[in-house]
């Protein structure tokens, strides 16, 4: 290979190892279940679905980069070939992630999701009247004026700009919260939403055969990163969501999947949640710490898809050498199984082998070490935590204090920590930070009773 | 910014040969189209120097490096607009998307738990308008966008811009070379330096000294031999920590002196020695006495305007602001500035001194933005009188390096105390006191930026280094067990900081009684360990101690001993709310 044809491989290379969000039908695209069906969450999701013949509620939670959304994207092709009509919304076009819960917002934001996306494939309004208009002659019902909004707009724009402020404006949506925050109008609210739906499958209706049925996917919901002042009130908010307003979410005739944080499970033990998780795929066995040799033939082949021509030996030297396969195989033990972190741990190989291929087994430490720093520093508390977890990988929680498992919600949402199921659910550190949260705990050890001081200490001399 | 300061800064990234900015340059030769990349570095200077060096590889390219400010908004609007307005020239190489580089430079002379620190501010509401416009960034942008910040840029797109973060092509985090090879350091005593010149050496047998005195007071007590002999064995004794002995030579060899009218220049030397000796030993009234007696001397001995004034004007203005009396120092400083300044031009290594000194000064009134140019100036003569290698320059660096630690812009000291351990390393050789100064510096400079398992080797090395040049029970020795137990408390090793600090409080008893300074730092650390360990019963008379040796030895004015009679109450409540709980779960 000469270096012009180096650099022309290694650009198409980076290109492919872009982390976007994945087409299921994609060339890239691995099925990273195929050897674990019974966990693949699509195939019950899918069966639910096709099998009932009325309504259904799903609550399904995933971790970023673990290929959540490919899923569900793969779940609304099979749906559609089973002769069901899908909506599939991403619910980031209608909230922050630091945004509370809120029951009220939630079911507007739903039906004006389902609004604006039959507007966009081009099928008409059930009596060519769109949501936003319901939802203005509703707050017009209630003596509720554009003003109490700030929007400064008479009654026949009224509607249009609760189009344009329910999905791009935090400060409606915060109002409207505070302006709906009375608890007789969440049936009005209600009634008024399940109506529009009502309406809307008569529509759908004539598009689908017989025994067709309608699907609302409201993917992005498990998004929540509040900032660390509002952090508590966020995630209460959440669960007081899905876990006391669970049947308000439910649509008559409708099936509905929403996604969900996966440590809803956590701090919703004494609701009525039932939750599926899209698992990580796990690299090794709980009890024995063996490895799943099939697994980690998954992860290669979700690898080699993004090499130019699928040939790893440009890239990695000959893979019937043991010491030259070992390279892409450090690599996918050290992603412990998240299809994102793989794909990010080849590209800094990319970056830091200074040439020229085959990359040698220092330029793949060096890529770890670089990736590895992503995630640093960790606090002592959560190094403490983090250890505790991975010498008792089943019991996560060691105490149901709301901070704890706040705690442990933000090291699963920043997939410090990651989620595995088989018969059981458990939990594992990262790989890539195992060695540090064990050297930080050795170090720092256990902290003793009491308060540290809060002044500083006097006369401390160079 | 600072010209000379970047200059610096650049051969100290020499990003030419940095592994992570290799990366970079190969990140954007294989990238066609937008890729996102966070660019971490320290501070602003650290940014700046990153700029300049992309701009000039994308130059050699024939491609331009654009730069785009960013400022925190209104709460309404969106703090992205500006990137997605942003007009991104056709030659454009990548887009350089930086805090605004001045308020951003201000953060450093914040306090970093002030919460208008312009990133804090900045990128919150940054994080969370990017993460969901993302895709929208990528289709305007459509070349490289390399988002520049400190580590806190990463906490906030992990937590609140997870989509965009998981996306990022790859996190470059250029750091300064030489992090472990050179160490260095820092600065300034806490006390100025007293200039004493024609001070009698201590060194010799003490033993003979005394017997020559013994010899001349029998023979020919009129001799001036005899006060010369007295003010050396005064300072012998010193050398041992045996202050009562050398005060009663000093003031022997001053009564020879007065009834003899011996020669001006003589009795101002002892009138140093004593200021040499209270101040050692903390009886600042007394020195700033003698300090005064040999300012008026000089004064009416010396031409008006004679470099010699300037030199008394500067010790008693360093013993008036060991007793914090700066008010009173700072016009004997600036007297002295001006008459060197009359007397050898602006560019003098003396005049450095001053400036050094009077900005040290200004440091200790929290001065700060007044003190740094004077402190820059002193290093400028100092690097042009003597060149790059000499130990002045280290002080000056150390001194400049202290004053920054101060400001919170501890990347750039730490660059400059690093320096100023080569110089020292090289001018001494790894084992000198000099040498310890410096490390012990460096160290305390990483503590501060939470990089203890760093700064604890240092502090090892200070010790062992005290230890060899010093002896077991030498003070300075003391303020390195002092240090090093600060540390250990700081990483919880209570077990091992508790003995330490027992065993300095020994050597300051030792060397200077119980009611030293140095003795109730001694307590007052003691005390807080003893707190942090539940031992409050123990902890309260050790501090009541330090409380009070410092009202006596220091005033009660005096920054420390507001510092250890906060400690002091603090340490009560908790005494009191520990009894109290007691109290309320005891059985009636």
């Amino acid at each position: 290979m000469t270096p012009t044809e180096e650099r022309d491989y290694l650009r198409l290379l980076v290109h492919n190892l872009r982390p976007d969000t994945l087409a299921y039908n994609s060339e890239f695209y691995t099925d990273i279940y195929q050897n674990d069906r019974g966990n693949d969450p699509v195939v019950p999701l899918r069966k639910r679905i096709d099998f009932y013949d009325s309504e259904s509620l799903s609550l399904v939670a995933g971790y970023n980069g673990t290929g959540k959304t490919t899923q569900l994207r793969r779940l609304e092709a099979g749906l559609r070939d089973d002769g069901h009509e899908v909506i599939f919304v991403d619910t980031k076009d209608y909230r922050t992630e630091g945004e509370p819960f809120d029951i009220r917002t939630m079911l507007i934001l739903v039906a004006a999701a389902v609004s604006n996306a039959l507007d966009l494939a081009e099928i008409p309004q059930p009596k060519g009247t769109d949501f936003f208009s319901r939802l203005a002659a509703f707050f017009k019902r209630l003596n509720i004026s554009p003003d109490q909004f700030n929007l400064s707009v008479g009654p026949k724009e009224f509607n249009a700009s609760l189009r344009f402020a329910i999905s791009k404006n935090p400060s409606f949506r915060d109002l409207l919260r505070r302006q709906l925050d009375l608890e007789n109008v969440l049936p009005k609210l209600k009634g008024e939403v399940d109506d529009y739906f009502r309406s809307v499958k008569e529509i759908l209706r004539e598009r689908m055969g017989t025994g067709g049925h309608c699907v609302l996917i409201l993917d992005s919901l498990e998004q929540v990163h509040p900032n660390l002042l509002d952090q508590e009130e966020v995630f209460n908010s959440v669960t007081n969501l899905f876990g006391r307003y669970q049947e308000q979410l439910r649509i008559p005739n409708w099936h509905v999947i929403y996604t969900v944080p996966a440590w809803l499970r956590l701090t919703s033990a004494n609701t009525a949640i039932n939750s599926r998780v899209f698992p990580h795929l796990k690299l090794h066995h709980r009890s024995s710490g063996k490895p799943i040799p099939e697994n980690h033939a998954v992860m290669r082949e979700l690898a080699t898809k993004r090499f130019p021509g699928q040939d790893l030996d440009t890239f990695f030297g000959d893979q019937k050498i043991p010491a030259n396969k070992a390279k892409l195989d450090l690599l996918v033990t050290k992603s412990g199984g998240h299809p994102r972190d793989l794909l990010l741990l080849i590209r800094e190989t990319v970056l830091n082998s200074p040439g020229p291929l085959p990359v040698t087994e220092d330029d793949v430490r060096r890529a770890i070490s670089v990736v590895r720093r992503d995630f640093l520093p960790i606090a002592v508390d959560d190094a403490r935590l983090l250890d505790s977890i991975s010498r008792n990988p089943a019991e996560l929680l060691q105490t149901t204090e709301l901070r704890e498992i706040n705690k442990i919600a933000v090291l699963l949402n920043d997939h410090i920590l990651f989620h595995h199921i088989n018969d059981e659910d458990w939990y594992e550190v990262h790989p890539l930070l195992v060695d540090d949260v064990k050297e930080l705990v050795q170090r720092k050890g256990s902290r003793p009773p009491g308060k540290k001081a809060a002044a500083k200490k006097g006369g401390k001399k160079k | 910014m600072d010209e000379n300061l970047l200059a610096a800064l650049a051969g100290r990234y020499a990003l030419h040969d940095c592994p992570e900015w290799r990366s970079l340059l190969r990140l954007l030769d294989y990238t066609e189209g937008f890729a996102f990349v966070p660019l971490i570095v320290p501070d602003a200077p650290g940014a700046e120097v990153c700029r300049r060096a992309l701009a000039d590889h994308f130059v050699a390219e024939g491609k331009s490096l654009p730069s785009l400010p960013l400022s925190p908004v209104g709460k309404d609007e969106l703090p992205l607009q500006p990137l997605l307005d942003f007009p991104v020239p056709a030659d454009a190489g990548a887009l350089w998307v930086t805090p605004d580089p001045d308020a951003w430079a201000a953060d450093a002379t914040r306090d970093p738990a002030d919460p208008l620190r312009f990133e804090d501010l900045l990128w919150p509401r940054f994080a969370v308008h990017a993460n969901q416009a993302r895709d929208i960034i990528r289709h305007r942008l459509k070349v490289p966008l390399i988002l520049v910040g400190t580590p806190k840029l990463v906490e906030h797109l992990r937590r609140q811009a997870p989509d965009l973060w998981s996306v990022r092509d790859t996190v470059i985090r250029p750091e300064p070379r030489d992090r472990d090879a050179l160490h260095l350091p820092q600065i300034i005593q806490s006390e100025l330096p007293l200039e004493i010149p024609g001070l009698p050496s201590a060194t010799g047998d003490l033993a003979e000294t005394l017997a020559e005195i013994a010899r001349v007071e029998k023979k020919s007590p009129a001799s001036p031999a005899l006060p010369l002999l007295l003010k050396r064995a005064a300072s012998q004794k010193m050398e041992t920590f045996r202050w009562e002995d050398a005060e009663e030579h000093l003031t022997r060899a001053l009564e020879w002196e007065e009834t003899h009218h011996a020669h001006f220049t003589d009795r101002i030397l002892t009138h140093g020695l004593f200021l040499h000796l209270f101040r050692r030993t903390a009886r600042h009234e007394r020195g700033i006495f003698h300090g005064e007696r040999a300012l008026e001397i000089a004064r009416s001995e010396f031409p008006p305007g004679s470099p010699e004034i300037s030199l008394h004007l500067n010790n008693l203005a360093a013993l008036l602001q060991s007793t914090n009396r700066l008010a009173e120092a700072e016009p004997l400083m600036r007297d002295a500035l001006k008459l060197d300044r009359a007397t050898y031009g602006d560019d003098h290594p003396v005049v450095a001194v001053r400036l050094n000194n009077l900005a040290q000064l200004l440091r200790a009134t929290n001065r700060l933005a007044e003190a740094e140019p004077l402190m820059r100036d002193a290093l400028r003569i100092s690097h042009a009188a003597h060149g790059r290698d000499h130990p002045q320059v280290a002080i000056d660096l150390n001194n400049l390096g202290s004053l920054l630690q101060d400001t919170g812009r501890l990347s750039e000291a730490e660059l400059l105390v690093r320096e100023a351990l080569r110089i020292d390393r090289a001018v001494y050789g790894n084992d000198h006191p000099q040498v310890a100064i410096v490390l012990s510096n460096l160290a305390s400079l990483l503590q501060a930026t939470n990089r203890l398992a760093e700064a604890e080797p240092l502090m090892l090395d200070a010790l062992r280094i005290d230890r060899a040049a010093y002896g077991e029970d030498h003070p300075d020795v003391a303020v390195r067990l002092n240090n090093l137990a600060q540390l250990l408390q700081e990483t919880n090793r209570m077990a091992e900081a508790e003995p330490l600090m027992r065993d300095a409080l020994r050597i300051d008893l030792q060397a200077y009684g119980d009611d030293h300074p140095a003795v109730a730092r001694d307590f007052n650390n003691l005390a807080q360990l003893l707190k942090d360990t539940q031992r409050l019963g123990e902890a309260e008379p050790i501090m009541r101690n330090a409380v009070r040796i410092l009202r006596q030895s220091l005033g009660p004015d005096h920054p420390n001993t507001l510092t250890a009679a906060r400690n002091l109450e603090i340490l009560l409540a908790e005494i009191a709310t520990s009894s109290a709980s007691k109290g309320a779960t005891s059985p009636q």
